[in-house]
């Protein structure tokens, strides 16, 4: 398929021919375009395909070794698996020096390499009947992946260690935080590690960059989507352990720091960077205000209760405030992505924010539905919003109309 | 490898220097596994054989297991030790062998080592009839100590209804090392299922 450059060097070839330019402007003008041209590696199919089929050659080898486990000698798994690693990894570094940074198979084979560290820790494991913490696995897993993921500039391997990172920090911080509160809390920490991370990382490569934005952008949504249900877990789950919150405040602290400095020397300071950022705020301020009330610096409000199927159900007011402004924040993000896509003319968008919306309503629809009164109010304040709704999008409808009459 | 070539694809000096790291942290990664399976394929210390029930959960991160309980988990099974030991904290036990038997049993637990040598001691027990062990206090007067799955295959039949013993390495640290399950003197294998 011809390429954006290829397509504007015949279209210039032929305003050259008719004589509207010359070929010094039109070479200047390619080599203009070849220079804007973003780099589009990951994006071919073929490489999809590769990469594909290396996470489908790693689940299937964990596998069929599963599944013959009576027949294979621990011996000779632990050969099998030593071998396979030391192949994959070696033949990735020999074609890439034999062929550059971009070459699709070595990317594959590396990617290959690293998953297969965390199947060689889970094989050993279990050979040895070692009863360990799965966290301390993803550490494991993470930290050998960071290293090549810097060195080989490689965007798939930073998306295996932005998982491997993401997933130690979930199983482990379950096990480290005593209270839900307190650990879904923290858990706001990744969207804003990785959103610090994507400025720090626009310096070195551009795709890296983009990867971890869109990830961090995904847990940031996905984070203000279950702020939206605070009043189901702001419980005590076990006694308080020490340092839990000043380690949360330090955490806290560090990821911040990150996101402002990542933020502010961002190479390519964009429009969705900044966005993120905005949304990143408001969130941040719920989620502390979440854990103010838990901890009791600020009072403990009113106790609100309804029956729901014979059951009461009691919340605080101040939960329960964080909880409805959170779903608020939620549905605003969702129509302004609809708003803006619509604006710009980018569909991703539109569909994105149109999906978040249905989402939350089909959400919220089953989460609030419970006594006459607690349905009642939930099915008022959604039918205003979608009124609200219906007048902004008639508005907007024959704005158009009148633009484009 | 042919200059020619390199320089060919355009990969710098920094390119190169690059992919020599990558080659050396993988060759860490390799002589990082070598050196656990080398660890864990000859625990040092004594070998000591304990009774066990069995369970049999799954667990999607780590598969399916028979989860092992031992009576010496339990800060009640001990004649001899503090009346609370904390959840968090560091436990050392003494697991001495039953008279005429082949099995070990709990003995006496303390907060530290020192404490434990005192109340086995008292007791009347000489080194060599009795191992000490360390392990972790996961909730008040119930303690870990690393040994409570014991891996199988999908589809393994449980093996609840058997006499199983566990084989328990303990290494000069104190440490416990799960080895393998015996039912009747003979090493117990996992029966698969038929369907």
């Amino acid at each position: 398929m011809a390429g954006f450059v290829d397509k504007l060097g015949e279209f210039l070839g032929l305003a050259e021919t008719e004589g509207m330019l010359d070929s010094a402007t039109r070479d200047r003008l390619i080599q203009l375009a070849r220079s804007r041209e973003k780099p589009r590696h990951f994006g071919r199919l073929a490489h999809q395909i590769t990469f594909l089929g290396a996470t489908g050659l790693v689940i299937g080898f964990i596998l069929l070794v599963g599944a013959n486990w009576f027949s294979i000698s621990p011996t000779l798994k632990l050969a099998l698996f030593l071998t396979l690693f030391a192949v994959c990894h070696a033949a990735g570094l020999i074609l890439r020096w034999r062929g550059g940074a971009s070459n699709a198979l070595a990317e594959s084979l590396s990617f290959l390499g690293c998953g297969l560290f965390l199947g060689g820790l889970a094989l050993v494991t279990q050979i040895f009947h070692l009863n360990t913490n799965p966290a301390h696995g993803l550490r494991v897993w993470c930290l050998a992946t960071i290293p090549l993921a810097l060195l080989l500039r490689s965007t798939p391997l930073a998306g295996l260690a932005t998982l491997s990172a993401c997933l130690w920090y979930i199983v482990w911080g379950g096990d480290y935080f005593t209270s839900n509160t307190v650990y879904a809390a923290s858990l706001l920490l990744l969207p804003a590690c990785l959103l610090g991370l994507a400025g720090l990382a626009g310096h070195f490569r551009h795709m890296t960059g983009v990867l971890f934005r869109t990830v961090g952008g995904f847990l940031l949504a996905l984070f203000l989507y279950f702020l939206g249900f605070f009043r189901h877990f702001n419980y005590a789950t076990r006694e308080s352990k020490p340092g839990g919150n000043t380690s949360l405040i330090l955490f806290s602290s560090l990821a911040i720091l990150l996101l402002v400095l990542g933020e502010f020397t961002s190479p390519r300071p964009d429009r969705a960077s900044r966005l993120a950022l905005l949304l990143f705020i408001p969130t941040l301020l719920l989620d502390y205000a979440g854990l103010a009330v838990y901890s009791q610096t600020i009072e403990p409000g009113e106790t609100l209760s309804f029956y729901s199927f014979g059951t009461l159900h009691s919340y605080d007011w101040h939960f329960l405030a964080i909880n409805i402004a959170a779903a608020v924040l939620w549905f605003v993000w969702c129509i302004w992505l609809v708003w803006a896509g619509v604006r710009r003319e980018k569909d991703w968008q539109v569909i994105l924010g149109i999906y978040g919306t249905a989402l939350g309503f089909i959400t919220r629809y089953f989460d609030l539905i419970g006594s006459l009164e607690e349905t009642g109010v939930s099915f008022l304040a959604g039918g205003a919003l979608l009124l609200v709704l219906g007048w902004g999008a008639e508005k907007c409808r024959r704005r158009l109309l009148a633009k484009t009459a | 490898m042919p200059a020619a070539t390199v320089g060919k694809n355009g990969l710098g000096k920094r390119g190169k220097l690059a992919i020599l790291l990558a080659a050396l942290v993988v060759a860490a990664e390799l002589a990082f596994f070598l050196g656990w399976i080398l660890v864990e394929s000859n625990p040092p210390g004594r070998e000591i054989k304990v009774a066990v029930e069995t369970h049999d959960p799954r667990d999607f991160l780590r598969g399916q297991y028979v989860e092992l309980d031992f009576r010496f988990e339990d800060r009640r099974a001990y004649a001899s030790g503090p009346e609370l030991i904390p959840a968090g904290q560091e436990v050392w036990v003494a697991l001495a062998r039953q008279p005429g038997k082949d099995l070990y049993q709990a003995l006496a637990c303390d907060a530290s080592s020192a404490g434990l040598a005192a109340r086995v001691a008292t007791a009347g027990f000489r080194n060599g009839d009795w191992v000490e062990v360390k392990g972790r206090v996961i909730r008040d007067n119930f303690f870990d100590f690393g040994i409570n799955r014991f891996f199988v295959p999908e589809g393994t039949l449980e093996p609840s209804r058997l006499d199983l013993v566990a084989v328990l390495g303990v290494t000069e640290d104190g440490e416990l090392r799960l080895r393998r399950l015996e039912n009747a003197g003979v090493a117990w294998e996992p029966v698969p299922a038929k369907f």
